[in-house]
């Protein structure tokens, strides 16, 4: 990685869109609405930039293993800090933090073979183009698309939440499906 | 194309992909191909919209993969680098780490959901083992309930080969409970990959299997029995277990079975019945069809997943599989990846233990095998059972267990040549148990096999696995002599260089084996004033001589030669490269290297040279090696050169990626290249050597990085 200061930083801000859609996708949908995942995100960011001088990774996939590191340890400071101002919040089940203990993940080793790690990390790159690309759409299509292919609802489901026609959400999400193409082609 | 008619088209676009997320959703099962066929003039648009759809798909479920794992992470403590730590839940403001009663004094593990600290009791004054979950922010319901029923579980059982649990509480929204500490690290950091001798690995087991008798007898199945919950008290450890090899030489054996520590009921503790579920309770706890457990020792019907078919004959199972690494020092399947041990788990026999060790005891065998069935109804259908059955062993009385099919007709094949259980050495018994299994399959059985071919596939590929891990097995007892001096030489500097030429003539002496010895150091390593020190150990006709490996006679400088400076470079073991010795003719030499580190740096290397006796031996028996019809094997090494090859054309270091031959099509050139990627699998073409359509059957050799390859005509 990079040894001089001043690319970490940048090295680390192109992570930004990757870690937000990672700690929103942490998140219930009551609780994304109470927390703003883009200030964990910064201080996550922060934090990693003040102890840059602790990781020891040299690869793309160890940065982004670093990060999430430190977000899931801000995620659940933020959670428990939250769960203080309000006790009843623990009825919500907010928490969607899977710490799963590692023989629990077999069942998602047998249930698709995307799921080798060696095949996550050759992914990484991509990750987090596409990430910071979604961040690039225009706010309707950005919506439609996340709502559809990261969170799985259904187009009726999208309609009722942004009270708009069928045809019109399949339009989003193909324009910005299409627009994302372009993004993700183009040189940043 | 006007403006209107652009708007047109993007109607029917946005309507036509409407149509297609509609009938996905409602579950038909749409082809992106045959819906852009109802649509030829919009073909080009929609194929690019499910182009995309497909990638978004891909990527966002990789996402949610990693989004899924981050909280894994985080408990599992694997870490790129020190992670800064967001407050610690246990350290109060005044930065004391006491919680209520106790004072924690060091962190000791980490588990599925919680940590575990060694604390101080301070109104009992005992030292206890404090299992906490983590900050209830971050635990969901389904672990604290887990994690009380752990609990309950647990403090209900008092015996005294089960840990035992003093307090179970609750404090700043943390559960916690208290448990007894047990000082003497767990079964799998003892073991280490080295096996016990039998009979105390019988003990060993027998108690076990007392102790979950018990558990069963109160309602509590364990499992998750694997080494790593066992714990073991520090008198063992005092006494030391009785090991079958110290320095790998067969002639340690004999010596080491006698003394055994007793009572061994004194000394293992079975631990972390987090998984316990009481047999009278139908709690739905456990979602259904959810994996757990550790796969190298998950029974078959864990494996698979289903929850009902859990019984008392599922820790039987988990009994067998840790009585199965005490025999030979590795777990019953062991693969690459946690889905390929599933695999194997689920579809293949362990290895026979025999197999793995010549000198292993049949009655022996055929308890360990009897736990290790698929099918629960064959295993015993108790852990009272499986005690008593290790009893009569130990008591020298027939026991009860008859064993299985398979293995029955290959013993049976061996009794008849008696000469191999008795005259013969170890080396030659192995190899006559490889040929015999050869023999069998060459036979009748390969007759009637040859009927099934997918019967005929997964045999071979059976027998291609036990091969490979028979060299394995080999291996790594090979590499215990340079890897055990290099370990002492990174803890004590104190040697003067004629302690130091005994220790390594006595290691020669000991394995035969060994060719030579070589310790090399860093400048001032050896001793403050030395800058160079090579000291070698070797045995020309069969006579023990030492010598100094430095300029101007050794050339050039030994830290130039790979032997230290890849290791230096890499600060790993490593194997050497098969290499000719000048003088050996065509014998293949090769030299295992091992780092001496000490403070946390690179200080010397430990370096064998493996050659004559060992690999003639070895590449002997796998000349002999005759798998299905007319089959020969053999062995790669990590860049593809043939290591053993009844050719000798190909004997000579030849690498497989360029010899002409192996290139010649694409079958073989498929072949090459999952040799390369050490695939366990098989491959159909024309043998060069023979050129008859064949079949190549391979598997890797772990620890060293090679593949064996077996290959039998069609």
């Amino acid at each position: 990685m990079a040894n001089n200061t001043e690319e970490f930083r940048k090295e680390l801000g192109r992570h930004r869109e990757y870690l937000i859609l990672l700690a929103e996708m942490k998140l219930s949908p009551a609780l994304r609405a109470k927390i703003s995942s883009s200030d964990v995100v910064q201080e996550t960011l922060l934090q990693a930039h003040r102890h840059l001088e602790q990781f020891r990774g040299t690869t793309e996939a160890e940065l982004a293993a670093w990060l999430r590191q430190i977000l899931v340890r801000h995620l659940i400071d933020t959670l428990r800090k939250f769960r203080g101002q309000s006790r009843d919040i623990g009825r919500e089940r907010p928490l969607e933090l899977e710490a799963e203990a590692s023989s629990q993940k077999l069942d998602r080793w047998l249930a698709t073979e995307e799921s080798s790690p060696s095949r996550v990390v050759s992914h990484q790159e991509e990750l987090v183009e596409v990430a910071s690309a979604l961040a690039h759409l225009p706010e309707d299509q950005r919506q439609i698309v996340d709502l559809k292919h990261l969170q799985g609802w259904s187009v009726g489901e999208i309609c009722r939440h942004v009270g708009k026609s069928e045809a019109a959400v399949a339009g989003l999400l193909r324009r910005g499906l299409k627009r994302l193409r372009e993004l993700l082609k183009a040189p940043q | 194309m006007s403006a209107e008619s652009f708007a047109d088209r993007e109607r029917r676009l946005d309507a036509a992909v409407l149509a297609f997320l509609k009938a996905s959703e409602n579950g038909e099962s749409v082809n992106p191909q045959s819906w852009t066929d109802r649509y030829p003039d919009l073909r080009d648009e929609l194929s690019g919209f499910f182009n995309d759809q497909k990638r978004l798909d891909r990527l966002a479920g990789l996402l949610k993969l990693v989004a899924d794992e981050m909280g894994g992470a985080v408990n599992s403590g694997a870490t790129v680098g020190w992670v800064p730590q967001a407050a610690d839940p246990l350290t109060s403001p005044d930065g004391a780490r006491v919680l209520g009663d106790y004072e924690i004094l060091e962190e000791i593990g980490k588990g599925g959901m919680g940590r575990v600290y060694k604390a101080r009791q301070r109104s009992l004054k005992r030292i206890v083992a404090l299992k906490m979950v983590l900050a209830g922010a971050h635990a969901r319901p389904e672990e604290l309930q887990r994690f009380r029923s752990e609990a309950e579980a647990v403090a209900r059982l008092q015996h005294p080969n089960i840990v035992q649990i003093f307090e179970v509480g609750e404090l700043d929204g943390m559960p916690f409970f208290s448990l007894e500490y047990v000082d003497g690290g767990s079964l799998a950091s003892q073991l280490n990959g080295m096996p016990v001798p039998a009979r105390a690995a019988a003990e060993l087991t027998r108690t076990m299997a007392e102790a979950i008798d018990f558990a069963h007898r109160h309602g509590i199945i364990h499992r998750d029995l694997k080494p790593a919950n066992v714990l073991l008290t520090a008198q063992l450890d005092a006494q030391g277990l009785a090991r079958k090899r110290t320095l790998g030489g067969s002639s340690m054996r004999s010596a080491a079975t006698a003394s055994l520590p007793r009572p061994v009921g004194a000394v293992v503790k079975i631990t972390d019945f987090g998984l316990a579920k009481r047999l009278d309770e139908e709690s739905g706890q456990t979602k259904s069809g959810t994996v757990m457990g550790t796969p190298s020792y998950m029974a078959p019907e864990q494996a698979a997943g289903d929850r009902h078919q859990v019984s008392v004959r599922t820790d039987v199972y988990g009994l067998g599989a840790i009585f199965y690494e005490l025999l030979t020092g590795r777990p019953p399947f062991r693969a690459a990846t946690p889905w390929e041990t599933v695999n194997q788990v689920l579809k293949q026999e362990a290895p026979s233990p025999r197999l793995l060790d010549g000198s292993i005891d049949r009655d022996v065998e055929t308890i360990c095998l009897k736990c290790l069935q698929k099918e629960p109804h064959r295993r015993y259908e108790s852990a009272l059972a499986l005690a008593d059955d290790l009893r009569l062993y130990l008591e020298g009385k027939p026991i009860l267990a008859r064993p299985v099919p398979g293995v029955v007709k290959f013993w049976r094949m061996c009794r008849r040549h008696p000469a191999v259980s008795g005259s013969l050495g170890f080396a030659l018994a192995a190899l006559l148990v490889l040929l015999t299994t050869a023999a069998l399959f060459n036979g009748r059985l390969h007759r009637e096999l040859t009927q099934n071919e997918s019967i005929n596939r997964e045999l071979q590929m059976s027998l291609t696995r036990q091969v490979a891990d028979r060299i394995d097995s080999d291996l790594r007892q090979l590499t215990r002599a340079p890897t055990l001096m290099a370990a002492t030489l990174s803890r004590r500097a104190d040697w003067s260089d004629a302690q130091l030429t005994e220790w390594m003539s006595d290691v020669l002496r000991q394995d035969e084996r060994v060719f030579g010895l070589a310790v090399a150091m860093e400048p001032g390593q050896f001793d403050a004033g030395r800058e160079d020190f090579a000291q070698y150990v070797y045995r020309p006709e069969g006579r023990v001589r030492a010598k100094k490996l430095l300029l101007p006679d050794y050339k050039p400088h030994y830290r130039e030669h790979p032997w230290y400076a890849a290791v230096k470079e890499r600060q790993k073991a490593l194997w050497s490269e098969p290499f000719f010795d000048q003088e050996g003719g065509d014998i293949p030499m090769i030299t295992y290297s091992a780092p001496i580190m000490r403070g946390g740096r690179f200080a010397g290397v430990v370096t064998a040279d493996l050659s004559l006796a060992y690999f003639e031996g070895m590449r002997k028996w796998l000349d002999e090696v005759r798998m299905g019809k007319n089959g020969y094997a053999f062995v790669l090494s990590p860049t593809g050169t043939f290591i053993s090859h009844p050719d000798p054309e190909l004997r000579t270091p030849k690498k497989i990626a360029e010899s002409p031959v192996f290139q010649r099509d694409a079958a073989l050139r498929s072949l090459t290249r999952r040799l390369a990627e050490r695939e366990t699998g098989f491959e159909r073409a024309v043998d060069p050597s023979t050129d008859k359509a064949s079949v190549f059957y391979f598997a890797p050799i772990l620890s060293a990085e090679w593949s064996f390859v077996a290959v039998s005509e069609e």
